[in-house]
């Protein structure tokens, strides 16, 4: 398999007040298409930051980073922004959906900035609601969704461009166990399908159970990796 | 691509309920008002110089009181003032006017007729059916030494609170007298005459006992002479009535001067109806302006989830500014029905207030589409710093609220 994510000595540093804060420090991995990776490490260990980076919303201050062979160290924001609507799906912690937008519209749209008609969008997101189990809901707003749901339609919006990477940052810190699990089962079943997953957590058992291998930061550096 | 956003920006919009209205009220008073005013302004020029104008007669100077109602004097002058005047070269014709506001009796209705005198004798008559455009639609007009006779103006025979319409061989009774319609008149185009009555010269001073005459005509030989012929005028009646310049009681005007003084009055009138819509339009800019930045904090992390899920900083430039815009366009347009909806009732008060007015607005589609769309231009102007600084935002910030 070849590698979908390197990174070479990356850093990123960033001035709070005088203070140099050193969120990554020189970090080398390299990720092969069809991994299940999680990053862990205590809050302030750069986990979240090195996602950004690999997530294309942030540039580093040093180093290089390969996604899918190009490097995404230098590119302006147009040519970021593009990677990210096509390559890169994202679920966060609190979902991020927008509240008044309909689930159907929150998935759909992510292609709107690929420029894709109206029709197709409303195809392919009632398609990829039925797949998460939310046909019934797509005309809902979020706020009438439980948690479990919500991570559902974000699912379902991560996917709607077809990436080749999924970024889970804690993707079940705002739900109970027995809620996580059943979304950690749509990553895992989309791992088995050939996406990528980089899923950020401190949850050490969330890790273990559904990670092929797993990079332990710690302020700002890979402390391990474990497998 | 114009079409996406702008369903994602009426949402928006809409989402953010009474603030949009409160929002557009800015834009919408503006444009309310430059509708409201432009269409009056309009019909005002149209109804003023129909009135006070008429057709313009080159060689006319009219002598009246300070105050000058349209062709009708309000001064005094005597047979004097008249042979004076006719004494300087150049003049060919001096006539003097009578006007007067009288009470008709037709049929058991009545209402008010301003009347005004036909002169005996036939070339001064001639001139002034030839300066005012007198021709009878119906019957005829005076004739030298009639008595007991009038002439009716086109509207004056068709009054709404007759309920009968005047017509030639009827009779209507003035100050206790009957007197004959003998005919009416063609439409002038200047409302004051339209709705006017003529009696002979003599007829009128007995009737209504006149001493004094309310304006003098005056027709010169040479056009090109009627400014210097007006001048002079101007000064033989200050010297002789012993006035100083500028504290003189009457007026000479030349058919031309009273155009123009129409003409600077509506222009005056305009400067400052543009004037203050523009300063309206402006704070309801601002307006837009205020609003659109509160909601880019308010969605400082709705932009930073667009931006994770693929857009470009132009999206969300062309989304902000978009929302803009339409609150301008949705602004302009109920502006836009309210003030002609405005201008419309102000013509019905002034139609209610003044009968002899006759003012009308006339729908104008340039002027709807060009404020209209100038609108829509203000509301998104307005929207461009929030715009930028809403596209500027860094994801990973934004994204953290």
């Amino acid at each position: 398999m070849k590698n979908i994510i390197v990174l070479k000595k990356v850093k990123k540093h960033y001035l709070m007040g005088d203070t140099v804060v050193k969120a990554v420090d020189g970090i080398n991995l390299k990720i092969k298409q069809g991994d299940f990776v999680a990053i862990m490490g205590p809050s302030g260990s750069g986990k979240s930051t090195a996602m950004n980076l690999v997530g294309s919303l942030d540039v580093p201050t040093e180093g290089e980073i390969y996604l899918d062979n190009q490097n995404i160290a230098h590119l302006g924001e147009s040519q970021l922004a593009n990677l990210r609507g096509k390559k890169i799906g994202f679920i966060f912690q609190s979902f991020n959906l927008i509240p008044n937008m309909t689930v159907k519209e929150n998935v759909a749209l992510p292609m709107l900035f690929q420029d894709y008609d109206e029709f197709e969008r409303e195809k392919k997101a009632i398609e990829l609601l039925k797949k998460v189990g939310l046909g019934h809901r797509i005309d809902y707003f979020p706020n009438k969704l439980s948690g479990g749901e919500q991570q559902r339609v974000a699912i379902a919006r991560s996917l709607v461009n077809d990436p080749e990477v999924i970024l889970a940052d804690e993707p079940t810190g705002n739900l109970d166990s027995k809620i996580g699990e059943m979304v950690m089962k749509f990553l895992d079943d989309l791992n088995k399908k050939g996406k990528t997953i980089v899923m950020v957590t401190h949850d050490k058992e969330l890790g273990k159970k559904h990670a092929k291998k797993t990079y332990w930061l710690k302020d700002g550096k890979i402390e391990k990796t474990t497998k | 691509m114009a079409y996406k956003y702008s369903i994602l920006a009426l949402k928006n919009i809409k989402n953010r309920g009474i603030r949009s209205w409160l929002t557009m009220l800015g834009i919408f008073i503006g444009i309310a008002a430059v509708v409201a005013l432009v269409s009056l302004g309009a019909a005002l020029e149209t109804a003023i110089s129909e009135q006070f104008v008429g057709e313009l007669s080159p060689d006319r100077i009219t002598i009246s009181g300070k105050r000058l109602v349209g062709v009708f004097g309000t001064g005094s002058f005597d047979d004097d003032d008249v042979d004076l005047i006719s004494s300087i070269r150049g003049v060919a014709d001096v006539v003097p006017r009578y006007s007067s506001f009288v009470r008709v009796k037709y049929r058991g209705d009545d209402d008010n007729y301003m009347i005004s005198n036909i002169p005996e004798e036939s070339s001064d008559r001639e001139m002034i059916y030839e300066t005012y455009d007198l021709v009878a639609k119906e019957g005829r007009l005076i004739r030298e030494g009639e008595t007991r006779v009038i002439v009716i103006g086109s509207r004056a025979a068709d009054r709404r609170s007759f309920r009968t319409k005047l017509e030639v061989g009827d009779n209507i009774e003035i100050e206790g007298e009957n007197f004959r319609v003998i005919g009416i008149l063609e439409d002038t185009g200047n409302q004051m005459i339209d709705q006017a009555a003529f009696l002979p010269q003599d007829e009128m001073e007995r009737l209504l006992d006149l001493e004094e005459y309310h304006s003098i005509d005056v027709r010169v030989i040479y056009r090109d002479e009627i400014e210097e012929i007006s001048q002079k005028i101007r000064n033989e009646i200050r010297d002789d009535r012993d006035q100083d310049r500028g504290e003189e009681d009457f007026e000479v005007e030349t058919a031309l001067e009273a155009a123009e003084a129409v003409d600077d009055i509506l222009n005056t009138i305009g400067i400052i109806v543009i004037g203050i819509a523009l300063i309206s339009l402006f704070v309801g800019g601002v307006g837009i302006t205020n609003t659109m930045y509160m909601s880019v904090l308010e969605r400082r992390k709705e932009i930073g989830i667009m931006k994770s899920i693929g857009a470009k900083n132009k999206n969300i430039l062309s989304l902000f500014l978009f929302e803009a815009g339409l609150m301008g366009l949705a602004g302009g347009i109920i502006g836009s029905f309210f003030g002609l909806s405005l201008a419309y009732l102000s013509t019905l008060v002034v139609g209610g207030l003044f009968p002899m007015i006759d003012i009308s607005i006339t729908l104008s589609i340039p002027l709807l589409l060009g404020v209209v769309l100038f609108s829509f231009l203000v509301g998104t102007l307005s929207g461009i710093l929030p715009a930028i600084q809403a596209s500027k935002l860094n994801p990973v910030d934004a994204l953290r609220k």
